[in-house]
């Protein structure tokens, strides 16, 4: 089993004696607690590549059963916004929008806005693909690497990442149909800041 | 250090300018107006690796209706394509209003290689990728970037055919808001005064207003009874603005539409015909001494047909200096040129003030209502009848704050008669809940504001008749 918890808040530092700290902080056993409560035994963790986490926890389930290693796989991400700290640090950054509103494409674009969410995928490994039924076809990762900076956004490594997700699907780059942009509507100016912004979130 | 690529043009830029933009002079500009340039450096990968084959390459973004969740941002993007192949309904992205100028290069730059190169849905729609035209099985990708260099994307494939019911769930969270907050380059693109009359034209056929053509009522786009009124008072501000920059003394405390009517819808030409020949000009005629309103549109191969909306302009004085209420420059200028055509103005304002102190307390309605009932009452009229359909809201309408304010300041809550009164209506047609096609459960608008006191609809000489009272 695979699974990627976010982040869990920052108690520690404020309650540094309290005994649940060690297992209700730290960020390896969310995927630990799972397994737990559910009695998976497959392998588990947690997995924190900041905003691209849950794909990338599905890109691994999607490789452990390709090994043929698991019947199925379970990703699940969580977004809670509990403390005001990580809230306070991007608007410092200048990395969220005045008016709540993810402006995607937009002229009026000027960053994001933190929300929640918690989703879980079941990932199984199908023989055929039945009518009504949504295959996941293929997940590639890649970085970034020596970039230009280490918060900017890469266009050809963006471009291979998708080029190398069509590669493993072996679908032609006119088979895709749709896309899910990840769209945050940022600015670039405060990607250029964070950098000198040691306490910027992921 | 080597040269890196600018993260834009892709172009090598040389050791020691910008960090990571190539020096280039449209770069410069660009990012010195703070123009957002992530979406334009995603859309530019995105479409430099695919390339459409005749259907348009849909672009979605979950993040425009729910937010950026962080790290859950990939799985709800990927949960959600898999809703859209599922229920082969395409997301809307929310909140695009004009693309982002760097957008419009690259969105250029594909229509030179192919006519539709791109379909971005403002609203909820079936026209998905499973579309019959489609060969291939319908495939949507899913990106997911992080700001520290993990890139990651997903492709998620579905049977044809395999379209299940509706579901609901992609538009959870989904603003609906067709109207716009016009600013007012867009109401009067041409000014005319014919005797004591003003009149300020829009143009509707223009990019800026293409979302417009996405308010489908039975596959025909319908422009928004809520957009009438925004026009409508947009250009009543200008005016009135206009006018009491004359006295300084006096500032317009805010407009209201009253004893709004919307005898005839009106309907926008199909949108395979939007930017060719068709060009579409609502007009919006002030008789600034009486108040009076309406509006009306001329179309290229239609004749001008009645008005599509009537109203009285009313508006409220303060005699103190109003910071909130400074005129607009470009009201300014309007006026400048309106002065000479309508100088009774001041004069005749006693009465409508007047009016607005009696009836403030009285009846209030929301755009997003006005324009459901309008809706329900054009679905009426192509579903079920064909006879003289027309609509008569008879409604305060608090609009007050449109000019400077978005729009969370003016949604106001409605009561729960309105719902009742929405459902007797569809029982009075004989309509089922899910005929609705905005189910009455989204006419709710979020916190705040006034309360309506009772909706009323009625069903009379084959007219939809709705009216408000207290």
């Amino acid at each position: 089993m695979y699974i990627f918890s976010s982040r869990v808040l920052d108690h520690q530092s404020t309650h540094p004696a309290c005994p649940h700290a060690a297992t209700g902080g730290s960020f390896s056993v969310a995927a630990g607690r799972m397994s737990f409560l559910y009695g998976f035994k497959g392998p588990s963790m947690s997995i924190d590549t900041a905003c691209s986490s849950a794909l990338v926890a599905i890109h691994h389930g999607v490789i452990h059963l390709h090994r043929s290693l698991s019947h199925c796989a379970l990703a699940a991400a969580v977004n809670l916004v509990l403390s005001e700290m990580t809230t306070a640090a991007a608007s410092a950054a200048g990395m969220l929008t005045i008016d709540g509103r993810c402006k995607t494409l937009d002229a009026s674009a000027d960053g994001y806005v933190r929300s929640e969410a918690c989703t879980a995928t079941l990932l199984a490994a199908a023989d055929a693909l039945h009518a009504g039924q949504v295959l996941l076809r293929a997940t590639h990762v890649n970085q970034d690497g020596r970039s230009s900076s280490l918060t900017a956004p890469n266009g050809p490594s963006q471009q291979a990442v998708i080029r190398g997700a069509l590669q493993a699907a072996h679908m032609q780059p006119t088979g895709m149909t749709a896309l899910e942009l990840h769209g945050t509507g940022e600015q670039l100016a405060m990607l250029l800041l964070l950098p000198v912004c040691s306490c910027g979130p992921s | 250090m080597s040269n890196l690529p600018c993260c834009f043009c892709f172009q090598s830029v040389p050791a020691g300018h910008r960090d990571f933009l190539c020096f280039h002079p449209l770069h410069e500009t660009l990012l010195a107006a703070g123009t957002a340039l992530g979406d334009p450096i995603e859309l530019g990968a995105a479409l430099s690796v695919l390339h459409n084959s005749g259907v348009p390459l849909q672009l979605t973004a979950a993040k425009s209706c729910m937010g950026h969740s962080e790290p859950a941002a990939g799985g709800v993007g990927m949960n959600r394509a898999a809703l859209m192949l599922a229920s082969s309904v395409a997301g809307a992205v929310m909140h695009l209003r004009h693309f982002n100028p760097m957008l419009g290069s690259l969105l250029q730059m594909n229509a030179s290689q192919n006519a539709a190169a791109l379909h971005v849905p403002r609203q909820a729609n079936s026209r998905h990728a499973a579309s019959p035209g489609n060969k291939e099985l319908p495939a949507i990708g899913v990106s997911a970037f992080a700001f520290q260099g993990t890139n990651s994307h997903a492709i998620l494939v579905c049977a044809v055919g395999a379209c299940a019911a509706r579901c609901s769930s992609i538009t959870a969270g989904q603003q609906r808001r067709y109207w716009f907050a016009a600013p007012p380059d867009l109401l009067a693109s041409r000014l005319t005064a014919c005797g004591q009359n003003v009149e300020l034209e829009a143009v509707l056929v223009q990019d800026a207003l293409a979302h417009l053509w996405d308010h489908q009522v039975q596959q025909r786009p319908l422009f928004p009874a809520a957009a009438m009124l925004a026009a409508a008072h947009a250009a009543g501000v200008l005016v009135l603005d206009g006018a009491y920059r004359q006295s300084p003394e006096l500032s317009v405390l805010g407009t209201m539409l009253t004893s709004v009517t919307i005898p005839v819808p009106l309907v926008l030409p199909h949108p395979q015909s939007y930017g060719s020949s068709s060009a579409v000009v609502l007009s919006t005629v002030i008789a600034p001494n009486l108040g009076w309103l309406h509006q009306r549109t001329t179309m290229a191969a239609a004749k001008q047909g009645d008005p599509h909306l009537r109203g009285v302009l009313a508006f409220c004085l303060t005699s103190q200096s109003n910071p909130s209420c400074s005129v607009s420059p470009h009201a300014a200028l309007l006026w400048s040129r309106l002065s000479l055509a309508t100088e009774a103005v001041p004069a005749a304002t006693a009465d409508i003030v007047h009016m607005a102190h009696q009836q403030a307390e009285q009846y209030t309605i929301h755009p997003e209502v006005m324009d459901n009932v309008t809706q329900a009452s054009v679905y009426a009229l192509w579903c079920l009848w064909c006879l003289p359909l027309g609509l008569m809201l008879n409604a305060w309408v608090p609009l007050v704050e449109i000019r400077d304010v978005p729009c969370a300041a003016w949604f106001c809550r409605l009561a729960p008669r309105w719902k009742c009164a929405l459902w007797s209506f569809e029982y009075l047609l004989g309509w089922k809940r899910s005929s609705l096609l905005v189910p009455p459960d989204t006419l709710r608008p979020p916190n705040g504001g006034l309360v309506l006191h009772h909706l009323q609809l009625q069903l009379h000489m084959g007219r939809v008749w709705c009216a408000v009272s207290a």
